[in-house]
């Protein structure tokens, strides 16, 4: 017992940056509160400060969900924790009682600070309320987060899929019942009963497949060709993978399963379920295709970025060569994945219902959102989980879900910003990887060696 | 206990003063020493004593923070194309790329050297048992250390550095690979150096010695002259001996009453007769391995 | 062909074991015995050992010393410290080099030597035997008895 409460804790404390996280996303948090109590309390006014502390707070504290659970991932893959008897269940154990604690955490600040209104959709105020919707919350995201990025792909489609339609039934988190039962208490059975299964699956299984290995497992060569081109064989080395279409035709086609999943079941559930009422709403789906890009040319071009040490002695080029190969390869990649994703979502924004939702919005940031997400990817000399990339994600996501709440033309007008901003940073991320790439220094970028928590203690 | 080489034009590694800073802490510090064609040399360190980020630093990996490191007389970090044609690594970590089969990964390494030596490699692969046709992913670590190795060998460098690259290997393959080693290195024109710890193999084939500590050169020599110079020596004394005994060059001292045992560097012959003289002692010198220098410099 | 002879019988596990001379079929011994490990040189050591063969007799003058070559792959050594060795051993006057051919044994010359520097180059041996001679507590008219001895048997 006394294991797991330690492992729980490490969860959320283990790294430097997880601390930072914490400490950020708290600050934020109490601001957001204080700023509510100030703001004027009239119903419908849209009050900027709250909102927009309410959510940094809210992703930060996803982002610190999210990097437990990535972490989580990433220690049930090591060898040594396979060794350690129990060690699953302690992991498991000590991941569930760390969303437990998050959740009283939660629950503690709101009912501290005295926010006792509650504001729709999401029923908080009262102490029990908020408690399970936290926690139900934060359960059902991270056994989210372990099956999308689990070994079996179809199982990651399903349940994006079913997600992302849920989320489209907005209206039903409107209603303070679900089933009979108050919202809340569903919330908090959905995520345990989620949790047993995902812990009852995680107890027995074999070693977890490493996170990353879903996007790029890649099948070998086929023919044996031995007689090499010179660019060939750079391009081989510098991606470390066969070859660029090879990368690029993974990621279309995990992206346009994704989306074709969505798709046929918002057609279903208009058919099956929700026939007269509620209108078949695909902006999910679209979504999905349109940020496929962004995150596909981010990956790729850190693969770039960490395949470029293999270059250095073999190529003979000097670094601002391998620069300009590794920008054109991106770029290369970018093209190979935007024309065919962005082209099907321009297609889909015309041809397919997207009631109440303006698309030509989303479809400009995540255009002008590509390039700076392929220098980000191309400065990841380092690590896996490419943090820059996920803050500027973030962003790009909090703009566009904030353009929804916008009303009056101007500011509608003033929204625009976002692309043009977005495309400055593209160009002065460019400069600073080109100055990066310039000057490299291989040494400084070695992989840090794994430590595990349950490291055995030498007598 | 340093003991600089002769710097000359002719010098494959020239390194000057060498310093690297990382994150506030210095990795490498005032490191001087030249390689000169024809020479096998080993750098022996402990585990994070600089080895491997020396070789970085030497190869062009990393720009040094101080001082200047040359390589075939172009500086490290910007070498020409031709000169890294002379060079080749075999990395601690090895850049293997998993999907690929062993015959693939030689074929893109043969397409980026243009005088790569088949005949060579496949000799090689026979000898040392590599398997060649298959996924790279499924071999074992000897087996992947030893692919590592004929792709660092089939382009014939003129210069081989090679960082730990008998760790894997059971000691047949060991014996085959110093065996390898020993025949590159007859040729004049070809040098070689290689980091590793296990002291056996360096005290075989290694003709000159960098030691590592801290990131400071301890030694920078000849092999045989640093078995010579450090030696331990007894003594048993009539009467008790002093606490302070001011012998030069005293490494560690172990003394109880009447005996004492001392491990001393800079050791001549003719000193044995003068201590004994000197402290009344009888003196026995003992001459110690390359392991037990070893051990005694980071005791 | 050769006829091979049966030298040894021997049951084991119900099988029998005939052992035949063709199993014997030995290489030739080495002529040094060079330890990498040691703490000596190992340039000090083959020429350490090619003076005691030499004195000994084992090594006659003419008789054929091994290449540097082969020597080292033999022993899997640098060839330097071989070429090393074989070049102050040159300079010593005991091996003579042959153009063309591989290095011999010099012709036996009287020692020009003075006596102290001969016994200066046995004398860590003797410092060996008088330690070994102490940790048995031996008398050194015991030890001189001794060498004496072995001093007569030699010759």
């Amino acid at each position: 017992m006394k294991g797991a409460l330690r492992t729980a804790l490490q969860f959320y404390t283990r790294t430097r940056l997880q601390r930072w996280l914490l400490a950020g996303a708290l600050l934020l948090f109490a601001a957001k509160l204080l700023a509510t109590r100030q703001a004027c309390p009239c119903p419908r006014a849209f009050n900027l400060w709250p909102f927009l502390l309410g959510w940094l707070a809210g992703s930060a504290a996803a982002m610190i969900t999210v990097y437990s659970a990535w972490d989580f991932r990433r220690i049930s893959a090591l060898r040594t924790v396979f060794l350690i008897p129990h060690s699953r269940l302690q992991l498991a154990g000590g991941m569930f009682l760390a969303q437990l604690i998050a959740a009283a955490v939660g629950t503690g600040l709101v009912v501290l600070v005295g926010h006792a209104e509650p504001l729709p959709p999401l029923a908080w105020g009262s102490p029990r309320g908020t408690f399970e919707m936290l926690f139900g919350c934060a359960l059902v995201l991270v056994v989210l987060l372990q099956v999308i990025t689990g070994p079996s792909r179809i199982l990651s489609v399903v349940s994006l899929a079913l997600v992302a339609t849920l989320g489209l039934r907005v209206d039903l988190f409107m209603k303070p019942e679900i089933l009979g039962m108050p919202k809340a208490d569903v919330l908090a059975l959905a995520g345990i009963l989620a949790w047993l299964l995902f812990a009852a699956w995680y107890v027995s299984a074999w070693r977890p497949v490493a996170l990353g290995s879903v996007w790029s497992r890649g099948r070998g060569i086929a023919a044996a060709s031995v007689q090499v081109s010179r660019q060939t064989a750079i391009q081989v080395f510098l991606l470390g993978q066969p070859s660029l279409l090879r990368v690029c035709r993974q990621q279309l086609a995990t992206w346009v399963i994704y989306h074709i999943a969505i798709v046929a079941m918002t057609a279903g559930m208009k058919l099956l379920i929700v026939r007269h009422t509620f209108p078949a709403n695909y902006f999910a789906a679209i979504i999905v295709l349109l940020y496929g890009p962004v995150v596909g040319v981010n990956t790729i071009a850190g693969c770039l970025a960490r395949g470029s040490r293999r270059l250095w002695l073999r190529s003979g080029e000097p670094r601002t060569v391998l620069y300009a190969i590794a920008a054109r390869l991106a770029w290369q990649s970018l093209a190979l994945l935007g024309i065919p994703l962005f082209g099907l979502a321009i297609l889909e924004i015309r041809f397919l219902p997207h009631e109440g939702f303006n698309m030509l919005f989303p479809l400009a940031m995540c255009v002008t959102l590509t390039p700076a997400a392929l220098y980000l990817g191309l400065l990841n000399f380092r690590r896996r989980l490419n943090l820059s990339f996920l803050v500027l994600y973030m962003v790009a996501v909090g703009a566009l879900l904030g353009g929804q709440y916008v009303e009056s033309p101007q500011g509608r007008q003033l929204l625009w910003i976002a692309p043009v901003a977005l495309v400055v940073i593209g160009c002065v991320l460019r400069a600073i990887a080109r100055r990066r790439w310039y000057g490299i220094d291989w040494l400084q970028f070695r992989a840090e060696r794994e430590t595990s928590p349950f490291a055995v203690r030498r007598a | 206990m340093k003991h600089n080489g002769d710097a000359g034009d002719s010098s494959v590694i020239s390194l000057s003063e060498l310093g690297k800073v990382i994150g506030g802490k210095a990795i490498l510090s005032n490191i001087s020493a030249n390689i000169e064609p024809g020479s096998i040399v080993g750098l022996l360190g402990k585990n994070g004593a600089g080895k491997t980020s020396l070789i970085d630093v030497l190869l062009g990996f990393s720009p040094p923070t101080s001082g200047s490191s040359r390589v075939f007389g172009e500086s490290s970090f910007d070498l020409p194309a031709a000169t890294k044609r002379r060079i080749g690594f075999v990395p601690q970590q090895d850049e293997l790329l998993d999907s690929l089969t062993g015959a693939q990964q030689l074929a893109l390494n043969a397409a980026l050297h243009p005088a790569w030596n088949d005949a060579l490699i496949a000799r090689l692969a026979r000898e040392w048992e590599v398997p060649l046709d298959r996924r790279i992913q499924v071999l074992s670590g000897g087996e992947r250390q030893k692919l590592a190795t004929l792709l660092a060998l089939g382009h014939e460098p003129d210069l081989l550095v090679l960082d730990e690259p008998a760790s894997s290997l059971d000691p047949v393959a060991r014996r085959q690979f110093l065996r390898e080693l020993l025949e590159i290195a007859e040729s004049p024109t070809r040098t070689v150096l290689f980091s590793t710890h296990i002291v056996s193999d360096l005290e075989r084939v290694a003709s000159k010695l960098w030691i590592i500590r801290d990131g400071r050169l301890a030694w920078a020599g000849d092999l045989d002259a640093l078995k010579e110079s450090v030696v331990r020596v007894t003594l048993l004394a009539r009467d008790a001996l002093p606490a302070h005994l001011g012998i030069d060059g005293a490494v560690s001292q172990r003394s109880d009453g009447r005996r004492a045992q001392l491990v001393l560097t800079g050791w001549q012959d003719e000193r044995q007769r003068e201590l004994a003289d000197r402290l009344g002692a009888d003196v026995t010198v003992e001459r110690l391995g390359l392991e037990e220098i070893f051990l005694e410099l980071h005791s | 062909m050769q006829h091979s002879r049966t030298l040894a019988t021997s049951h084991v596990y119900g099988y029998t074991r005939t052992l035949m001379d063709r199993d014997l079929q030995l290489p030739p011994p080495r002529i040094f015995t060079l330890e990498p490990a040691s703490g000596v040189p190992i340039y000090r050591q083959l020429i350490d050992q090619v003076r005691r063969l030499v004195a000994s007799g084992h090594l006659a003058p003419g008789a054929e010393l091994p290449s540097v070559r082969e020597v080292a792959a033999e022993y899997t050594v640098n060839p330097t410290t071989i070429s090393k060795a074989y070049g102050l051993l040159e300079l010593e006057g005991l091996v003579q080099r042959n153009r063309g051919k591989p290095m011999t044994i010099a012709p036996l010359r009287r020692n020009q030597q003075a006596l102290t520097q001969r016994l200066r180059q046995i004398e860590s041996q003797v410092d060996s035997l008088v330690l070994a001679a102490r940790q048995l507590d031996l008398q050194a008219a015991d030890l001189t008895t001794l060498i004496e001895q072995k001093m007569q048997e030699q010759t």
